[in-house]
């Protein structure tokens, strides 16, 4: 079977760099917009929308990256020497699930908790 | 093979690979089993150190309204202790291990850039000998080992103490970025063929993740550090929120690279325990796959987690929940390593000697130390503990019980290999049931102390407090501890003397490094072996896959090692290696006087030194020397051919993979330039951010006098994008072996490099601001003058490339040192778009 190191790679630790990337611009963001004046405190507003869209998209980003993963895996199941690949994309698909679940974690905070004081 | 021809072979390879004996061999040797045992035993020499400072510490706790030592003097032993510990010990003697036993593991016969590897470690003794100078001038560090500003700053602390500490920190990040390089290029490009990325050694994982990590961490370090010392000699304002600086960026700073740090010093020790269990239990490790995860998932969570140090300091709810979060979820991780290896014992017929001793040891600790760590996740529960005793108990058991308890089952556990001699278990056990005990009684009260209130950091407390009997007892248990360390060191010196004598695999282990005898040959393997299991000395007559030990090529033509691809392991290439060489040693003395002369302001002793350390890197990479990336590139070999060596023996594909640097399409050179441009763009990443995190903050208005004049930036941005444009027109000549046009194109390259550095300078004259004016000004300085010194750098690399186009060393098939130096400049490039855009135009954009 063909799959290249580059699809394995990225598969395996996308949602870990979308995790990353989150973990930068939310709370990042979130704490610049709590700087600013008061009506961007509010609990559904704009700078809680921001933090929203962005949450939002790390966890499309985690999900198309376990999808990468199960497909591969479904692949290479019956290859009698990818062994290597079944190690990565099997890995890739745990390592994903734990940041799907790290960010729906966070994204129920943002429902739960005041976006700024 | 005959023994005769065999023996031959041997003594052909022991030729080639053998380091000369007197000191200027001893000084020059690259062989990294020489280098791996040096870090441990220089790891120790620090330790003991470390543990004396506690000792005097602890003698001072002891009872109430004691004058041991003075508070001066007490700050300065609880900072370099600290230092010490985690910078000196922690890491180094986990590089250590991985030095000396990964290409043993994985079947190589040195590491991807042994030079380097020698570099790393002299450049650790000399940040060590840094350090502790400021011992021999009364200037030890003693604002802590995170030496939070303002205490540290100028103001406060005006004597040279917090300058060994930053520029110590600076230059010890030398070292451990050159390893860090090093390991990852090992991994991914030196494994023996067949080794697939699912059958390397745990151990592998584990200093990987954290080499990965020191990459995007340490810069952070590196950032705060330069700026703290640029704010203590150069009046810039970084943390002076008098002049729109911010102190709590130093606490982001610290603590973006702190945390990992943390992760850093514990996962290869957390490894090398996944690599001694399967052959203290008898067999292989419970989840493999799931432990290898963990590993790399606890390196990644780890870089989320920095802030909850920062609890304390008022935060948006919404960080507090992130970050608590991401503190949680690293106990799953964890905790999943810590079933694979109780599943393991429970499973395995365990064999109860002194190394499964501290391994349990170590299993007990790091549940108490993740238990007692776990819930300070919890921020209401961390602001009633901060900077207490409890977290001082915490810290502790995580630290020592995770790397210390580890590393001496290892010293127990590779004692044999390393110097053909078995430990004396009687003294052995003794020295874990003294550490063991001790380190509980000394560290467990602590956590009531915490609980009742002591804060850390003091140096005396009063009778009526309530703290004396806890203290009494962690004092008690601390020299307990000491006592069973001392029998450890005892056992280490009475058993390489007269310890019994080991065999090539005293504990029936199964993977490669004990497939070789103790201690092992300067070589090696004397033949390359093909790996098809993660345990190969286990393989049973029956199985459908056998690793082959024995009849590889032995690449004894000079020194050569075999080059593989990252996943598979399938070889790609033998690769000419590097000798012996006294430059990385002349290197770091240079380096070491370059950093006493920025300590105290002799900018003449500085200047000089800099300039030897250039020198010594011209010398180290001169056309002329002999560097074996220089020699004549062989044809690639094809079916037919005779073997790679005459003396081997056919093997598969190994036997068809042609010699030489200039065959390999992806070479470890490119790997390490690359590696080298993610560490750096992480520091310019930590410096912008430091810069939008002071102009959000900062109490003062921003741009003083207005946004930086365009009129000189735009046109040399320009010049710098064109050169990046030039050297790329001259690569392709070069493939094109149009060497005249090349040598045109690089000279046209560094003229526009030139010119870009002098209009820098026009137009750092003209701005209306200085560095001193406020910290505006100093982030402006300091980040485009970074720039400037890549810039600097970048010339001086292309100047060799050029140096080497002119003595006929590159050519249209060798030109990777071109393109490695054409990477590096496109990076400086690419840099400065970010550079532009943040400084110049996003102030006129309103962000």
């Amino acid at each position: 079977m063909r799959v290249s190191s580059w699809t394995l790679w990225l598969a395996a630790f996308g949602g870990a760099v979308a995790w990353a990337a989150a973990l930068l611009i939310v709370p990042t963001a979130g704490s610049v917009n709590c700087l600013k004046p008061l009506s961007h405190t509010a609990r559904f507003g704009a700078t809680w929308l921001t933090l929203a869209a962005l949450t939002g998209a790390a966890l499309v980003a985690c999900c198309v990256a376990l999808g990468v993963n199960v497909h591969v895996l479904r692949k290479a199941r019956r290859e009698p020497y990818a062994d290597h690949v079944r190690f990565m994309a099997f890995g890739g698909l745990l390592l994903n699930v734990a940041f799907i679940l790290s960010l729906a974690f966070f994204g129920a905070g943002l429902f739960l908790a005041p976006v700024c004081q | 093979m005959t023994e005769i021809a065999e023996s031959a072979v041997s003594r052909r390879l022991r030729a080639i690979w053998a380091t000369p004996a007197g000191i200027a061999g001893s000084l020059a040797t690259v062989d990294h089993k020489t280098i791996g045992i040096r870090y441990v035993v220089t790891a120790m020499i620090f330790l003991i150190l470390g543990g004396v400072e506690a000792l005097v510490m602890r003698v001072q706790l002891a009872r109430p309204d004691a004058g041991f030592v003075s508070p001066q003097l007490y700050n300065e032993l609880f900072t370099m202790h600290g230092v010490t510990m985690l910078f000196l010990f922690a890491l180094p003697v986990l590089s250590g291990f991985s030095n000396y036993l990964w290409p043993l593991m994985i079947g190589a016969r040195d590491m991807a850039f042994p030079r380097i590897n020698a570099v790393g470690y002299w450049l650790f003794v000399a940040a060590g000998v840094f350090i502790y100078t400021s011992m021999a001038t009364g200037t030890m560090p003693n604002a802590g080992w995170f030496n939070y500003v303002p205490l540290s700053s100028a103001r406060y602390i005006p004597r040279s103490n917090i300058d060994y500490f930053a520029l110590g920190m600076i230059f010890l990040g030398l070292s451990t970025t050159a390893g860090a390089i090093n390991f990852v290029v090992t991994f991914f490009k030196m494994r023996a063929p067949g080794m697939s990325i699912d059958r390397v050694p745990i151990l592998l994982w584990g200093t990987v993740t954290v080499s990965v990590s020191i990459l995007f961490a340490l810069p952070a370090l590196t950032a705060s550090c330069l700026l703290l010392y640029l704010d203590r000699h150069f009046g810039m304002h970084f943390f002076d929120p008098d002049h729109g600086g911010q102190p709590l960026l130093w606490q982001h700073l610290f603590w973006m690279f702190g945390h990992p740090w943390v992760y850093i010093v514990v996962l290869p020790a957390m490894s090398m325990a996944s690599d001694m269990l399967p052959t203290t239990c008898r067999r292989p490790l419970i989840g493999y796959t799931y432990v290898a995860l963990a590993t790399v998932s606890v390196g990644i969570l780890g870089f989320g987690v920095w802030v909850h140090h920062m609890f304390a300091v008022g935060l948006s709810p919404i960080s507090l929940s992130f970050f608590s979060g991401a503190s949680m979820a690293i106990a799953i991780p964890s905790a999943v390593s810590v079933f694979a290896w109780i599943a393991t014992m429970w499973y395995g017929r365990p064999v109860r000697n002194t190394v499964l001793l501290f391994i349990a040891g170590f299993i007990v600790l790091f549940v108490i130390g993740g238990v007692d760590g776990v819930v300070t996740a919890s921020a209401p529960f961390d602001w009633q503990v901060t900077d207490s005793y409890y977290i001082v108990a915490h810290l502790h058991y995580v630290l020592i019980g995770i790397n210390v308890f580890p590393v001496i089952a290892g010293v127990h556990y590779w004692f044999p290999k390393a110097t053909g001699r078995l430990m004396s278990e009687r003294l052995g056990r003794l020295s874990f049931w003294l550490m063991f005990l001790g380190f509980n009684i000394a560290f467990f009260p602590m956590h009531f102390l915490g609980l009742l209130g002591m804060p850390r950091r003091i140096y005396t407390y009063a009778p009526w407090q309530g703290w004396a009997m806890w203290n009494l007892v962690a004092t008690i248990g601390s020299f307990t501890f000491a006592l069973g360390f001392l029998v450890f060191v005892i056992n280490v010196w009475r058993s390489y003397r007269k310890g019994d004598r080991a065999s090539a695999n005293p504990w029936g282990a199964g993977t490669l490094e004990w497939s070789v005898s103790s201690p092992p040959p300067p070589y090696n393997f004397v033949q390359i072996p093909r790996v098809a299991s993660r345990h190969p000395l286990w393989e049973g007559e029956d199985d459908d896959r056998r690793s082959v030990l024995d009849q590889g090529p032995a690449l004894d033509d000079g020194h050569q090692a075999v080059s593989t691809t990252a996943l598979e392991a399938r070889p790609t290439a033998i690769l000419p290696m590097p000798g012996d060489s006294l430059w990385p040693f002349y290197l770091s003395v240079a380096t070491l006087f370059l950093f006493y002369g920025l300590v105290y302001d002799s900018f003449v002793v500085a200047g000089i030194s800099a300039f030897a350390v250039a020198a010594c890197m011209v010398g180290w990479l001169w056309p002329g020397a002999s560097i074996a990336q220089f020699d004549e590139p062989e044809e690639p070999r094809e079916a037919g051919d005779p073997p790679a060596t005459t003396s081997s023996m056919p093997m598969s594909d190994l036997s068809l993979t042609p010699v030489g640097i200039a065959v390999e399409p992806h070479p470890p050179g490119q790997w390490a330039m690359a590696l080298l441009i993610v560490t750096e763009a992480s520091l310019f990443a930590y410096l912008l951010f430091s810069y939008f995190y002071l102009d959000v903050l900062s109490p003062t208005a921003w741009l003083p006098g207005g946004a930086p004049a365009l009129r000189i930036a735009i046109p040399n941005t320009a010049i710098l994008l064109s050169s990046s444009v030039v050297l790329y027109w001259a690569e392709r000549r070069l493939a094109a072996k149009d060497v005249t046009r090349a040598k045109w194109g690089l000279m046209f390259t560094m003229l526009l490099g030139a010119l870009f550095l002098c209009l820098q300078g026009v137009e750092y004259a003209h701005e209306p601001f200085r560095p001193q004016s406020n910290a505006y000004g100093s982030a402006f300085f300091t980040i485009t003058g970074l720039h400037g010194a890549h810039v600097f750098v970048g010339l001086l690399l292309l100047g060799v490339v050029l140096t080497m186009l002119w003595r006929g060393k590159l050519s249209s098939e060798r030109r990777h040192f071109l393109s490695n130096a054409a990477l590096y400049w496109h990076f400086v490039d690419a840099v400065w778009i970010a550079v532009f855009a943040s400084l110049y135009l996003a102030p006129r954009l309103g962000l």
